[in-house]
């Protein structure tokens, strides 16, 4: 039995990785891999419907046709039904899009330049900066985030540049303490010492070396965040704080269609159903973008 | 132990220090603070009066100290709508409303979390654990005030199980359900990921395998030895959770109309009753700053590696 | 807690018989233990040697049904004081665990919870197993904190495992293992974690518990110079099997397979000039990817052709109870079928 010619049982053997297609099309298999199909796709949607909303949306969102208010939705001209003013839903939600795409990417953009400012001045400077700017930080970590926007926009009126801002400056502190110690750990690794033995200046440190490394974790942060501006601006619209009245804001829409919540569903399912597959799409992507740059990080 | 107590408490202050010169600068620096604190048609003399009352032409380090002054007596000033009362007053009487709706929401969404995370992890890649994962990742991008409405229109319209507006008072806890699952429910979400995660990991671990080396049985290794260390982000992102917490009550109570500090805030925000919501923000985040030391305790004494780290 | 004496014709404690464990990954199955036979008999010590990865961790793991994520025993049998296990329920192995087997890791730190004290860890299986009252239980620990030699047990029993030294650490572990007297203790890897000297200073105390209790050991280590003194029987490990085993004393000074004398051979001597250490060429296999015959064909001098094919060698019986896997050896077997099935 011993020295029979049995071949040893068969190995499950790993699957030999793809090696044979070539050019775009591996590129970009490559980089998509795992990518979240759904979401991306409903990411494109809504930037589209931001971009080109003229095109894509049948009706006027804003002009009032007293008579078709309430009608519900059916395959007739209007898809998802009349809101009480007799506006298309369907195209309103395509205007919409284009509110919470605009604020979501504008405010995520200035937390995350603000938050990337601080996170490495404080990093690099250290000294009382840093503290200074921590204990702002946690100052700013501690306040009752809705509450102070709903205060400041109201100083300030609705518009939509004050809610980019608003929201943009409220929101960098989650930037800064991310990326503060994504810095503080570059600072530790020896190409950055290596760099300051050389007598290289902080500021060139920091163009070369630690903004390059920190982009892979702003891009995961930044898309993050899209999703909570979007919903921060939703509910400030929804407050009547938001955007300006007749813009159709995917809150204002929820907000008006509280009234009619015993008589017409159509009112608020819609609007909320966008809000959540915009946010659910940017959290996804997010993650996945999270595990694709950095297989350390565990994912929550 | 005690001095980690006194170095956070201390830290706290200086936030909390912080927090007042941010509300008193938001105020006062945002352009003209006495047109904002008076409806359009407001006669001279009311101007006058307003100016006479809040110092606004006092130069700006004199209203500063003024300002602090009052803070430290307790004097937030009147409420510019209900003429006889003090803004701390108004806010007093509208905050036992707000504590019990996010207390509510706030322990049955940990407990709640909790079990169903831990439950979780003990049976990855089940039918359950997808669906929990999947229904965590949509409680959490659903809107606040979005749930509400839906289960104003599941329960109130549809079904005429549950009421949707009122208070503690008039509806007695049933009028508690609907506002508490609203805002709690995000936080379901949230705590069952942590937990699961955290459970996972715990798991795998070398100390739970010594545990059951030991012979321990599946339940005491679980619910005693793994959900105590996997308990422990809760606590670390419970601070961070809070202030969400209070933000999500803002659009629960208006939607509600639960009778809290929430929706005094925005009934306040659009009469242009400045003082009462200077009153309300101060408080909320102070409340916020005391819970986050509470929390760093509650973790120092529960890791207890922590201490020496601090 | 001595045992009454064996006589040496009794049955062992520990009987492990052609035991297989797998790991199942999506990358495919890793055959982590691949036929591993032996036995330990009461208040023996047996070593078990090898490379990372080489099994002996897993055989451990699959006789305490410790199993990671993934890991199953497909086949094979462990009978511990005549109770079979493999089939056994999880209840039944629960029962065993702690009680009549204890086990000690090799990164104490790692392998003690956090968040509870010393004392209550250790006599968490004493509460569990010996229904004593809490009160009771911790002053048992501080006995058996005293017989591990960590000092001011009273103290220790309050305190929490990042308190203590690495080497404290590993003895409060095997104070917790040892608790309720178990039959055998699997101790795996226990000083690796420790420097030289403490190194030394936990295995004298092993042995002396071993002098006070009667308890077998089955000491896994990768370093095959510590098992000088300790160990009365050896199990050489490679690739996932047992390439050979027999009573310490005759495996170091004639080992019959080239993997176990290529070893020894490494092991660097104090006080004789070298130029170069000599190690073993090549690298240890990957489990997932074995290759075909024996497992360590590619990088023994001595290899045959049919080293390199068909299934790796059968065990085969030599004088003396000593057992090997190697064709070079098959002209010694004392008998005449192969010996595992």
């Amino acid at each position: 039995m011993a020295r029979s010619a049995t071949p040893a049982p068969e190995l499950v053997l790993p699957q030999p990785v793809t090696a044979h297609s070539t050019g775009l099309v591996a590129w970009g298999r490559s980089v998509l891999r795992g990518a979240p199909v759904f979401s991306l796709c409903f990411l494109i949607l809504a930037i589209a419907c931001a971009l080109g909303a003229p095109l894509l949306a049948s009706y006027d969102p804003i002009e009032t046709n007293r008579a078709q208010t309430l009608l519900p939705p059916g395959l007739s001209a209007h898809l998802l039904g009349t809101d009480h003013l007799g506006r298309d839903i369907l195209s309103r939600l395509v205007y919409g899009a284009r509110i919470s795409v605009t604020v979501g990417f504008l405010a995520a953009f200035v937390s995350g330049t603000v938050g990337t400012l601080i996170a490495v001045v404080s990093g690099v400077m250290r000294g009382w900066a840093e503290t200074v700017l921590m204990r702002l930080t946690d100052a700013f970590l501690a306040l009752p985030f809705l509450m102070v926007a709903v205060l400041v926009v109201s100083l300030l009126g609705p518009s939509l540049v004050n809610v980019v801002l608003v929201i943009g400056l409220l929101r960098w502190m989650t930037y800064a303490r991310t990326i503060r110690s994504e810095v503080l750990r570059l600072t530790e690794m020896d190409f950055v010492r290596l760099a300051r033995a050389a007598g290289a200046r902080p500021r060139r440190i920091i163009v070369q070396h630690i903004l390059p490394n920190i982009v892979n974790t702003l891009l995961v942060l930044g898309t993050l965040e899209v999703g909570s501006a979007v919903i921060t601006e939703a509910s400030l619209s929804f407050l009547g704080l938001g955007v300006p009245r007749p813009l159709p804001s995917w809150g204002t829409m929820l907000a008006e269609s509280q009234t009619y919540v015993f008589t017409a569903w159509w009112l608020p399912v819609f609007p909320g159903i966008a809000i959540t597959l915009l946010v659910m799409a940017s959290n996804l992507t997010g993650d996945w973008l999270r595990d694709r740059l950095d297989p350390t990080r565990r994912q929550l | 132990m005690r001095r980690y107590i006194a170095r956070r408490v201390l830290q706290g202050i200086v936030t909390i220090w912080l927090v007042t010169l941010g509300v008193f600068s938001v105020l006062r620096l945002t352009g003209d603070p006495v047109s904002y604190m008076l409806p359009p048609d407001a006669s001279k003399e009311d101007r006058e009066r307003l100016i006479a009352l809040y110092g606004f032409n006092d130069p700006l380090w004199k209203q500063y100290v003024v300002f602090n002054n009052s803070l430290l007596h307790g004097r937030f000033g009147p409420s510019l709508r209900w003429d006889s009362r003090d803004a701390l007053e108004v806010f007093l009487s509208r905050l036992p409303a707000t504590l019990a709706l996010t207390g509510v929401a706030m322990s049955f969404s940990i407990i709640l979390g909790v079990v169903l995370g831990a439950v979780a992890a003990t049976r990855p890649d089940s039918l359950f654990d997808r669906v929990a994962k999947g229904a965590a990742i949509l409680g959490q991008s659903m809107p606040v005030f979005w749930v509400g409405i839906l289960l104003i229109l599941l329960f109130t319209v549809y079904l005429e199980w549950l009421p949707s507006a009122g208070g503690l008072d008039r509806l007695g806890l049933k009028g508690l359900i609907l506002p508490a699952f609203t805002l709690g429910w995000l936080f379901v979400a949230a705590h069952m990921r942590i937990v699961r995660s955290s459970m996972l990991d715990v798991l795998d671990s070398d100390y739970i395998k010594m545990v059951r080396a030991k012979g321990m049985p599946r339940r005491t290794v679980i619910w005693k030895h793994a959900l105590k260390n996997a308990s422990i982000p809760i606590f670390t992102l419970f601070a961070v959770n809070f202030a969400q917490l209070i933000s999500g009550a803002v659009v629960t109570e208006t939607i509600f109309a639960w009778p809290g500090v929430g929706r005094l805030l925005v009934d306040s925000i659009f009469v242009r009753d400045y003082p009462v919501a200077q009153t309300v923000v101060f408080f909320a985040a102070s409340f916020i700053i005391m819970i986050n030391i509470v929390v760093d305790i509650a973790y120092a004494w529960l890791d207890p590696r922590v201490r020496i780290a601090g | 807690m001595l045992p009454d004496a064996q006589p040496a014709s009794a049955a062992p404690l520990l009987e492990v018989r052609d035991l297989r464990t797998h790991i199942f990954t999506r990358s495919g199955v890793v055959k982590a233990v691949n036929g591993v036979s032996f036995q330990v008999r009461a208040g023996e010590t047996l070593g078990l040697v090898g490379e990372s990865g080489s099994g002996k961790t897993m055989t451990c793991l699959s006789i305490l049904r410790l199993l990671p994520r993934g890991a199953r025993i497909v086949s094979g049998q462990i009978i511990l004081q005549g109770r079979e296990l493999v089939a056994a329920s999880e209840a039944t192995v629960e029962r065993l665990r702690g009680k009549q087997i204890g086990m000690v890791l090799q990164n104490a730190l790692a392998a003690l919870d956090p968040v509870f004290t010393i004392g209550t860890q250790v006599g968490e299986p004493l509460v569990m197993h010996q229904k004593m009252s809490w009160r009771a239980a911790l002053r048992r620990v501080v006995e058996l904190l005293r017989m591990v030699k960590v000092v001011a047990p009273e103290i220790r029993v309050h305190s929490y495992p990042h308190e203590l030294s690495g080497g404290m650490r590993q003895r409060v572990s095997s104070a917790a293992a040892i608790g309720c007297a178990p039959a055998l203790l699997i101790a795996d890897e226990p000083t690796t974690a420790l420097d030289v000297t403490t190194q030394r200073q936990y295995l004298d105390l092993l042995m002396e518990l071993q002098q006070a209790t009667g308890m077998a050991i089955m000491f896994v280590t990768h370093d095959i110079s510590l098992v000088g003194n300790m160990c009365d029987q050896l199990a050489v490990f490679y690739g996932g099997l047992l390439v050979e085993y027999g009573p310490r004393q005759q495996v170091l000074s004639q080992p019959s397979h080239p993997y176990t004398a290529a070893l020894l051979q490494s092991i660097p001597q104090l006080g004789e000039p070298r130029e170069r250490l000599p190690s073993i060429a090549g690298e240890p296999p990957d489990l997932g990817r074995l290759p075909a015959g024996c497992p360590f064909h590619p990088r023994c001098d001595a290899a045959l052709d049919e080293c390199r094919t068909g299934e790796p060698p059968p065990v085969f019986t030599l004088a003396q109870g000593r057992q090997v896997r190697c064709w070079l050896r098959e002209q010694d077997d004392d008998r005449s079928a192969a010996g595992s099935p």
